[in-house]
C-alpha cells in the first residue's frame, strides 16, 4: 500500500521454476478473471505494444520488441494527483492509484528501466503516486526471444539489473517449456496458484544457453565511462545544430524512452467552479518550451538528452541512463535520436580529424 | 500510513503547505513577496528552490531570498510574468497560498550577478506602479479588498458569435452553451450569418467562430472588441481563415467565388486566447474559458501531434506508409485522428517551431504520396514545398 518504502532491488534470483506454456496460458486466462489488471505485449498492425489484455490468447511473449515500454503502466502520460476548492490554499486532497496490476512479458531491459524509474521517484522525494502504482504491480519479465533490429541492451547493462525490478523471470527453454526464475517473495506468491513446478536439472541445463541466445546484433562502440566522457567532451559539436535542423521538436524520442520520467504540472477547475484537479503530463526536454529557456537553441537540448542518459542518471541513480532498447531509433522520423548512431558520428568525426 | 497523523491517506508530495502573504514590497525592481513559514521555519535558505501554487491556476518554480534585516523570514522575489505570478503579487496581504520545497537550491549570487535572466523575457510591460492596474489578467479575483469572500470566483458574462464558416463549430458551441451556463452570469447569442444588428451589450468574454468576409463582418468584430474583455478566437476559420483556404482550392471548379475574402479574426482584431480544431471540441472551449475565469493561462500545446500519438501508444503513419502532418501540427486533440487511423491533416495549425522543411524531405524521401483527391492537406493554410502532390 501507499506510504510504505520500496522493497526491491534485488542482486539475483532465488529459485528456479518450470511451467509448461499452455499451463501458463491457462493460469493467465484465470487470473484476468480476477480483480488484476493484466497488462501483456499485444500485436498491434505492425507493431508489438503493451496493453491492457482483453483477450488471454492475444497475449505474446515472443517479439522482437515493443514500440512502446510499459512505462505508459507505471507513471501515466496523464495521472491527477491532487484535487482541490479553487483558491482554497488549505483544501488539497491527494487521489492514489489503487488498482492492481500485473505486467507481463517485461524484457531485461525495460526491468532495468523499471528500476532507475524507482529510483527516482523513491530515492530523494517520495512519490506516494508514482509508489502507490508500482507497489500494486507484479512485474513478469521475459529473455528475448528474438533478436531486435535496434537493441543494443547487451553494451550497456551488467547483465542482472533485471532483478532490480522483476518479480519473475520467464525463460523461454523450447516449444512447451517456460523455466520460471523467481525473485521476489510476491514473484513466488504469484505463482503459488499456477502448475509451476521446480525445475528439473534437464531444464536447469538449458536456462543460461536460451538466456544468451539472442544477443543483440548491435552495441555501443564504447563503454559507460568513455560514453560520458565522450558526451561531455563534445558539447559543442557542430553536429548537434546538424540535428537540430532535422528535429521537429515533437519529444517522440521522450515519449519512447522507458528512462525518461519528466513531467509538467496543470490545474482545471470543474464546470461548477467549485473543484479542480491538479494532474500531471508526461513533458519532454525537447519540446520548444524548453529550448526558450535555456538560450532558445535546441542543439544543446540535444545534447543535454544524451548527457542526462551518458551521465546524469547513471551518477545518480546507479543505473545506465540508457538501457539500450533502441525504441527512439524507430520512433525519430528525421533518425537523429539513436544512441548508438550519435556517439559513432562523433567518434567518426573525431576520427576524420584526426 | 501517513507518519504525521496517522490517517490512511499518505501525504502526498505534491500536496503544498498554507502559508501566509504577510507583506508585498514593491518599491524595488521586482515585487518582493514575505511569507508566514510556521509549518517550515528554518528549513527555507537563501537560493531555497520553492515551489508557490495558488489551487485553480497552477504551480511554478521561485527562488527564495534571504534580507540581512530579517534573516528568519522568507522572502520571494517575483517578476511578474505569468499568470501564476501575476496573481500572487495581486494577492491581498494576509491571504493564503501553497508552498512546496525546497527543491535543491539555485545558482548562487556570485554565479547569477551581472546576467539578467529579466532581458531575456521578450515582452515584459511591468513597472512597481502597475501591478494592481494592468495586469493581463481580467478576472480580478485576487485584486479583491479585505474582508471580501476571497474564494469566490467571479463569474462572467458570455457572448457566443458565429460569422462565416461551415457551422460545424457553431454546432459545438451550441452543445457547450449548457455547460458554459454553469460557469457564466449570461450567455448571449449573436449570429452574424443572420446580419443582426450589431448590438450594444458589454461582455467579459466574447467568443467569436468563423472568418470575417464581408464589411459588416469587420464593423462587427472592431465593435464587438470594444465592447468586450477578452475576445476567444474559436475554430481554424477564426484563426486562420481556414475556410477560405478550402473556398480557393474549390475555386479551380465552376463556381467563381473569387470576390469572397475571408479573413483571420486576428487579422483585424487582437485576440487574447485561441481554441483551436476543426471543429473545435467542447472540453478544449470549457476549458479555456475555466482557465480565463480562473485568471490562469489555459494550457494549449505548443508541441506537436507526434507527443500525443505516443502518450495513446499508437503506431506511427509513416511507419504505416501514409504521409502524416502530426510532426508540425499543434497537439492538444489528443491525437483523435490518429486514434482512428486517419492521418493528421494539420487542422490546429502549426507549432511555432515547426520543422516545415524537415516534414517535405520526409515525405519526399520515402516517396509518399499526398493524393491528389486529398485536398484536406493545405486545406489549413499549410504549404509543404517540393511534395509530388
Amino acid at each position: 500500500m501507499a506510504g510504505k518504502p520500496m522493497k526491491y532491488f534485488h542482486e539475483t534470483f532465488m529459485e528456479l521454476f518450470q511451467i509448461e506454456k499452455t499451463q501458463f496460458l491457462d493460469f493467465v486466462k484465470d487470473l484476468m478473471a480476477g480483480p488484476l489488471d493484466v497488462i501483456g505485449v499485444v500485436q498491434k498492425g505492425n507493431c508489438y505494444t503493451y496493453d491492457k489484455v482483453e483477450n488471454h490468447s492475444d497475449i505474446c511473449l515472443d517479439f522482437p520488441e515493443t514500440e512502446y515500454s510499459p512505462k505508459h503502466f507505471l507513471l501515466p502520460p496523464k495521472e491527477v494527483l491532487l484535487s482541490y476548492r479553487p483558491l482554497d490554499s488549505g483544501s488539497y486532497e491527494p487521489i492514489y492509484s489503487q488498482k492492481d496490476q500485473v505486467l507481463l512479458g517485461v524484457h531485461p531491459c525495460d526491468c532495468a528501466a523499471i528500476a532507475l524509474l524507482d529510483k527516482a521517484f523513491s530515492q530523494d522525494h517520495y512519490d506516494p503516486h508514482y509508489c502507490s502504482r508500482r507497489q500494486a504491480t507484479t512485474i513478469i519479465g521475459v529473455y528475448p526471444t528474438q533478436i531486435s533490429h535496434s537493441r543494443f541492451s547487451a553494451s550497456m547493462l551488467n547483465g542482472n539489473e533485471q532483478y532490480l525490478a522483476a518479480d519473475a523471470m520467464l525463460v523461454d527453454i523450447d516449444k512447451t517449456t517456460y523455466a520460471i526464475e523467481i525473485v521476489t517473495e510476491r514473484g513466488k506468491e504469484f505463482f503459488s496458484t499456477s502448475a509451476a513446478i521446480a525445475a528439473t536439472p534437464l531444464v536447469i541445463a538449458l536456462v543460461d544457453k536460451r538466456k544468451s541466445e539472442n544477443a543483440d546484433h548491435l552495441s555501443m562502440p564504447v563503454d559507460s565511462h568513455a560514453f560520458h566522457k565522450l558526451i561531455a567532451n563534445n558539447k559543442d559539436n557542430p553536429l548537434w545544430n546538424d540535428w537540430e535542423a532535422k528535429c521537429f521538436k515533437c519529444g517522440s524520442c521522450i515519449m519512447v524512452c522507458p528512462t525518461c520520467f519528466c513531467f509538467d504540472i496543470h490545474d482545471e477547475v470543474d464546470s461548477s467552479l467549485e473543484y479542480g484537479l491538479r494532474y500531471r503530463m508526461w513533458s519532454a526536454c525537447m519540446f520548444d518550451t524548453a529550448s526558450q529557456v535555456t538560450g532558445n537553441t535546441t542543439a544543446r537540448r540535444l545534447w543535454h538528452r544524451m548527457m542526462r542518459k551518458a551521465g546524469d542518471l547513471p551518477d545518480k541513480y546507479g543505473i545506465a541512463g540508457c538501457v539500450g532498447c533502441g525504441r527512439c531509433k524507430k520512433a525519430c522520423l528525421p533518425d537523429i535520436a539513436f544512441p548508438v548512431d550519435i556517439v559513432n558520428t562523433i567518434i567518426g568525426k573525431e576520427a576524420h580529424h584526426v | 500510513m501517513c507518519e504525521g497523523c496517522g490517517c490512511e491517506q499518505p501525504k502526498s508530495l505534491y500536496a503544498p503547505d498554507v502559508c501566509t502573504i504577510v507583506n508585498i514590497d514593491l518599491k524595488g525592481n521586482f515585487p518582493v513577496v514575505e511569507l508566514s513559514h510556521d509549518n517550515n521555519a528554518g528549513e527555507f535558505s537563501s537560493q531555497s528552490r520553492v515551489l508557490l501554487s495558488l489551487p485553480g491556476i497552477g504551480e511554478e518554480c521561485y527562488s527564495a531570498q534571504s534580507l540581512l534585516e530579517k534573516p528568519k523570514g522568507l522572502f520571494i522575489a517575483i517578476a511578474p510574468t505569468s499568470s501564476l505570478s501575476h496573481a500572487i503579487v495581486s494577492r491581498p496581504i494576509g491571504s493564503d497560498i501553497g508552498i512546496r520545497g525546497p527543491f535543491g537550491n539555485d545558482e548562487s549570487l556570485q554565479i547569477v550577478q551581472g546576467k539578467d535572466v529579466w532581458e531575456r523575457i521578450p515582452s515584459h510591460e511591468f513597472s512597481s506602479e502597475d501591478t494592481h492596474h494592468s495586469s493581463p489578467i481580467f478576472f480580478p479575483f485576487h485584486r479583491k479588498k479585505m474582508g471580501e469572500d476571497l474564494k469566490r470566483v467571479q463569474r462572467p458574462t458570455i457572448a457566443l458569435c458565429t460569422l462565416d464558416s461551415c457551422d460545424g463549430c457553431w454546432l459545438i458551441m451550441a452543445a457547450a452553451k449548457a455547460n458554459l451556463g454553469l460557469m457564466a452570469d449570461k450567455i448571449d447569442i449573436l449570429d452574424k450569418k443572420a446580419a443582426m444588428p450589431p448590438g450594444s451589450g458589454r461582455y467579459s468574454i466574447a467568443i467569436i467562430e468563423g472568418s470575417v468576409s464581408n464589411s459588416l463582418h469587420e464593423a462587427f468584430v472592431k465593435s464587438l472588441r470594444a465592447r468586450s474583455d477578452i475576445v476567444v478566437a474559436a475554430g481554424s476559420c477564426a484563426n486562420f481563415g481556414a475556410k477560405n483556404q478550402f473556398q480557393k482550392q474549390a475555386s479551380s471548379g465552376a463556381i467563381d467565388i473569387s470576390d469572397v475574402v475571408e479573413t483571420a479574426i486576428d487579422k483585424i482584431i487582437p485576440v487574447d486566447h485561441s481554441v483551436y480544431g476543426c471543429p473545435i471540441t467542447p472540453q478544449e472551449l470549457s476549458k479555456v474559458v475555466k482557465a480565463i475565469i480562473m485568471g490562469a493561462t489555459p494550457f494549449i500545446p505548443n508541441y506537436p501531434v507526434c507527443s500525443e500519438c505516443k502518450m495513446q501508444a499508437l503506431e506511427c503513419m509513416f511507419d504505416k506508409g501514409h504521409a502524416c502532418y502530426g510532426p508540425v501540427t499543434r497537439a492538444g486533440c489528443n491525437a483523435i485522428c490518429l486514434q482512428n487511423d486517419i492521418s493528421c491533416d494539420g487542422c490546429r495549425g502549426t507549432i511555432p517551431a515547426a520543422n516545415t522543411k524537415q516534414l517535405s524531405t520526409i515525405i519526399s524521401q520515402r516517396n509518399l504520396r499526398l493524393h491528389n483527391t486529398d485536398k484536406r492537406f493545405g486545406l489549413f493554410g499549410m504549404e509543404l514545398e517540393n511534395i509530388n502532390a
